[in-house]
Formats: C-alpha cells, sequence, structure tokens
C-alpha cells in the first residue's frame, strides 16, 4: 500500500519536469537521426535495416546516455531542493521511497522503448511516402527486440541511479554514464568486455541466441540483484 | 507535566566531535518551545536525531513517552533548515505529494493553506514563491494530518522584516489553532523571547539552561545607568549601599539590601548632588540574551 503511495508521488513528481521533458524527446531524436540516413541513400531504402540501425543507435548511444541523464534528473529533484530530510522523516518512508523511484525509472526507460518503436513505425510510413523504400518493417521482430533492449538494460539504470542518488552533486553520475558509454565502445571488441553491463542492450542485437539470454540474465536478473542490494544501502544511509 | 518530546544522555559524534553531549532536554506538551544555541550548536543535529534522520551513539529520545524509531515518526511534521520543495510544482501540487503518502483526504490541502493564509496563491508554481512563502508552505505541509509535534528549524532564517512579523504571528497562532506543540530552533534570541514559552539553551551540544520563559526572565530588579565617569559613579552607589556591576560600561544597580527596587530617584539624586553627569538612567528588562550570556559565563 505504501509502495504504490510512493509510486504514484514519484510519477506525479514528474509533472513539467526535465526529466519528463527527456523521456519524449530522446527517441524522438533517435527516429530523426534515421529518417534522415534512410533519406540521404539514393537507393530504395530497406525498412529491416532501418529499424535495426535505430536499434542499434538506440542500445549503442542514445539509450546508455538517456539512462544517464534521467538518473541524474531524477535525483536532482530531490538533491536539489534538499526534500531528503523531509521524505526520510514520513514514517516507515526510507526503503519503498529508493524502491519507488527504482521502479519509476525503469518504467520510464520501458515507456521511452514503446515510444521509440511507435516513432520508429511512424518514421517508417514517412519514409515510405517520400523516399521508395524495399521490403517491410518488421513490426513484431522490432517490438520484441527494444523490449528486450529495455530489460537487459535494467542493471544499467539500476547502477545509475544508485550513484545519482548516493552522490548530491550531479557530477559522479555524469561521469559514469559517459565513461560507461565509451568504455563499452572498447569493452565490445573484449571477450570479457561481453559481460560490461553497459552492453548488455547492444547484446540484443546478437544473431546469437546464447548472448541474448545471456544479456537478459545478467542484465534483468543482476539488475534486480543490483536493486536489492541498492535498497539496503542506500535504507541504511543517515541523512 | 506531559512531554512531547523528551531526550535523556543523548549523544551523537561526528567523528571525534561530539555535535550532541549527553543532552538532556523535556518540551511539555501544547506550548512553544524555543531551542536556543549559536550556529554550530547541536541545535539542527539534535532534531535530526529526534526525526529519525541520525542514529544516536548513546541516549535516548522519547515522543509523547514512545522510544523514536529510526525511519520516521508518527504524529510529528517537520522544517528542517530549508523549505524543501519541488520549485516546478504548485504549492497545492507540493502539498498533495505528502498528503498522499500520510493518505490523508484532499480537503486537507485548503485546510492547511488557510492556516498559513497562502489559499490564493496554492495554484502558484513554488518556483515564483518568495522565502516567506516557501518558509510558510513548508510549515503548511509539515501540518498536513494535524501533528502532536511540529518541529521547526530557523523558520526566520533568511526573512525580511515583513516576514519575520509574518512567521511570528504564525507561530503564535498555531499550538492553538492546531492543538499542537512547537518545538523552534533558533539563534535568533530576541525572537524566540517574543513567541517561546519554554526555552533550552545549548552550547557545544551541551545544555546550558532549560525552564519557562518566565522563570528564565526572573531576575532581581535592577536599573542601568550611564554617566561620564562610570568607575566613580560606581564606588559612590557602592558606598550608598547598592550592588553594582559594570556591563559594557554601563551600570547595573540592584536594590540596596532590604529595599525591593533599585530605587532610580535614589540613584539619580545621589549622582547628581555629588556632581556626575548622569547620562542614561533606565529600567533593566530582563532579555534571553542577557540569561544566555550569563549562563554562557557560568559555563565557562
Amino acid at each position: 500500500m505504501l509502495l504504490l503511495r510512493f509510486l504514484i508521488v514519484e510519477l506525479l513528481k514528474l509533472r513539467r519536469s526535465l526529466a519528463l521533458l527527456l523521456v519524449t524527446t530522446a527517441p524522438l531524436f533517435v527516429m530523426m537521426i534515421c529518417i534522415l540516413i534512410g533519406l540521404h541513400d539514393k537507393r530504395p531504402v530497406p525498412l529491416d535495416r532501418y529499424a535495426t540501425s535505430g536499434a542499434a543507435f538506440w542500445a549503442f548511444a542514445m539509450l546508455p546516455l538517456t539512462v544517464t541523464a534521467l538518473s541524474v534528473l531524477m535525483a536532482q529533484m530531490e538533491h536539489g531542493p534538499k526534500t531528503w530530510d523531509h521524505l526520510l522523516a514520513l514514517p516507515g518512508a526510507r526503503r519503498w521511497l529508493f524502491l519507488a523511484k527504482a521502479l519509476v525509472m525503469l518504467a520510464l526507460v520501458a515507456g521511452m522503448s514503446a515510444w521509440l518503436y511507435a516513432l520508429l513505425r511512424i518514421g517508417a510510413v514517412l519514409v515510405a511516402a517520400i523516399h521508395p523504400v524495399s521490403g517491410v518493417l518488421d513490426t513484431a521482430g522490432l517490438r520484441d527486440m527494444l523490449a528486450k533492449m529495455a530489460a537487459a538494460a535494467v542493471m544499467m539504470c539500476i547502477i545509475q541511479l544508485w550513484v545519482a542518488l548516493r552522490f548530491r552533486s550531479f557530477v559522479p553520475p555524469l561521469i559514469l554514464g559517459i565513461v560507461g558509454t565509451f568504455v563499452a565502445v572498447i569493452a565490445a571488441a573484449a571477450r570479457e568486455g561481453a559481460y560490461f553491463p553497459w552492453l548488455m542492450p547492444l547484446h540484443i542485437l546478437s544473431t546469437e541466441p546464447a548472448m541474448q539470454r545471456m544479456a537478459l540474465a545478467i542484465g534483468f536478473a543482476g539488475g534486480l540483484a543490483t536493486l536489492a542490494v541498492m535498497l539496503v544501502d542506500l535504507s541504511r544511509r543517515e541523512a | 507535566m506531559t512531554l512531547a518530546l523528551a531526550t535523556d544522555g543523548l549523544t551523537k559524534c561526528f567523528g571525534r566531535q561530539a555535535a550532541v553531549d549527553r543532552l538532556s532536554i523535556a518540551v511539555p506538551e501544547r506550548g512553544i518551545y524555543g531551542f536556543l544555541g549559536a550556529n554550530g550548536a547541536g541545535k539542527t543535529t539534535t532534531l535530526r536525531l529526534a526525526l529519525g534522520l541520525l542514529r544516536a551513539d548513546a541516549g535516548s529520545i522519547r515522543l509523547f513517552g514512545e522510544p523514536v524509531r529510526r525511519g520516521g515518526a508518527r504524529g510529528v511534521g517537520a522544517l528542517i533548515e530549508a523549505p524543501s520543495l519541488y520549485p516546478h510544482l504548485t504549492g497545492r501540487e507540493n502539498l498533495d505529494l505528502t498528503r498522499r503518502l500520510l493518505g490523508l483526504p484532499p480537503t486537507e490541502i485548503e485546510r492547511v493553506l488557510q492556516v498559513v493564509e497562502l489559499g490564493d496563491v496554492g495554484a502558484k508554481r513554488v518556483g515564483g514563491y518568495s522565502l516567506g512563502m516557501r518558509q510558510r508552505l513548508a510549515i503548511a505541509r509539515a501540518l498536513l494530518g494535524q501533528p502532536r509535534l511540529l518541529i521547526l528549524d530557523e523558520p526566520t532564517n533568511g526573512l525580511d522584516p515583513e516576514g519575520i512579523v509574518d512567521m511570528r504571528a504564525l507561530l503564535r497562532r498555531l499550538p492553538d489553532a492546531e492543538g499542537t506543540t512547537l518545538l523552534v530552533s533558533s539563534h535568533l534570541l530576541a525572537e524566540v523571547e517574543q513567541v517561546a514559552t519554554h526555552v533550552g539553551m545549548i552550547h557545544h551540544g551541551r545544555l546550558l539552561i532549560e525552564d519557562s520563559l518566565p522563570a528564565l526572565l526572573a531576575e532581581a530588579p535592577a536599573i542601568e545607568v550611564g554617566t561620564a565617569d562610570p568607575a566613580a559613579s560606581a564606588r559612590l552607589l557602592r558606598g550608598a549601599g547598592f550592588a553594582v556591576s559594570d556591563d559594557h560600561g554601563r551600570l547595573v544597580v540592584a536594590a540596596a539590601p532590604g529595599a525591593s527596587e533599585p530605587q532610580p530617584d535614589l540613584v539619580a539624586r545621589l549622582l547628581i548632588e555629588d556632581g556626575q553627569s548622569l547620562r542614561h538612567l533606565a529600567r533593566r528588562r530582563p532579555t534571553l540574551e542577557r540569561v544566555y550570556h550569563r549562563q554562557l559565563a557560568l559555563a565557562a
């Protein structure tokens, strides 16, 4: 019951917030890039490649960077006006507060994925209206891919949020997110790098089912385990 | 006497520094308790301990007889340090968040807005509020659910003179209007003197003195005398049997033995007949500031 109250409150806090603006615009940016790339090509645009490039751009760069910015904005919503004392002084608040924050963040990431799916479909229609295209858009495949990416991103999201909530300054989570995104570029080429949390959404693009399963196991299940540790850590800290 | 809040040997250290040192205070119910001390005296740390935001290293805290557990206290509203509000939300929306968390009916929002006289600006975004309005809105939020104890940490900090007057009026109204006990921390002694019913003073985390305001201000009647030559005047008055002390160049003249009043007419006549140049003569009003400094001197 208390969790439900916290969830509603966390959602209500998003009204007119920068976090909500970010969630709305980041997938829009991916769609625009995909359309521009498609239109730039003189040949007919293969719609399957259009969808895959959109998902790849999302998984490789926009998702981790958006998660970084989102975690910072959500945490600064409390750090900025120093609302922790008020929130943590409420009876029985601690664990539910942090759990609600994490769940809302994950819901926003899932929402962004759904919004990106819709936008890429709209983008495909727009591209087809003004440029020759080839093949058909595998909407079910795109939907599944983006859903799996969101699930595989859970661990990255929780780590980002944990750091953003733990430090009053926005610099540590920002550095973590930027470094994580760029280290992922290098890690992608190394065998050991396959387990790097920031790479999990990208592994969903792999043609090997085992790689996808590993990404989901580490990203999603590992993310839930990380969430549990985060809750213990943040709940025990003194305000 | 029922106590809203009582601490016993409360201690909190940060590293080797004791921010609160074996502090025992008793806040009586249905009054305004002024918790006074200089900046860094340990006031905010004590309040954070009372709210369960910090863990005590030793000692105990009881709220209405019940021990305080970490993770929030029921029946307590608080404003700690700054009015922490969401600037992108309106006043009503800010209150609505806490109302929902406390499981209160929506009518509570209008009720507390009326108490702090912000009903007409509740629909405006908090980002556009003055500091005084933010302070009042934060108090309104602390009043949600009619808490039995309201803890306000430096509620007049940063307010302009008009804001301070408004805040003072609000604080005076609250115990009767809301049936709540107020615990107000401040370093502004004169300000607290105007609203408090009880006072506790701390210094370096330790309690200096605690009593009701009338008891603290009940000192022997005295008059303040200023002359061109204070040393000569003091000699003269002491010779006449008055107890005289020096307070930053002003003579404080207490009643002569056997007299209930210091007899200002007699003091003035003695000085003038002696050829002293009398520049100032007034009844000395006891203040919390004097009590505080006297207690500091005793502690030293």
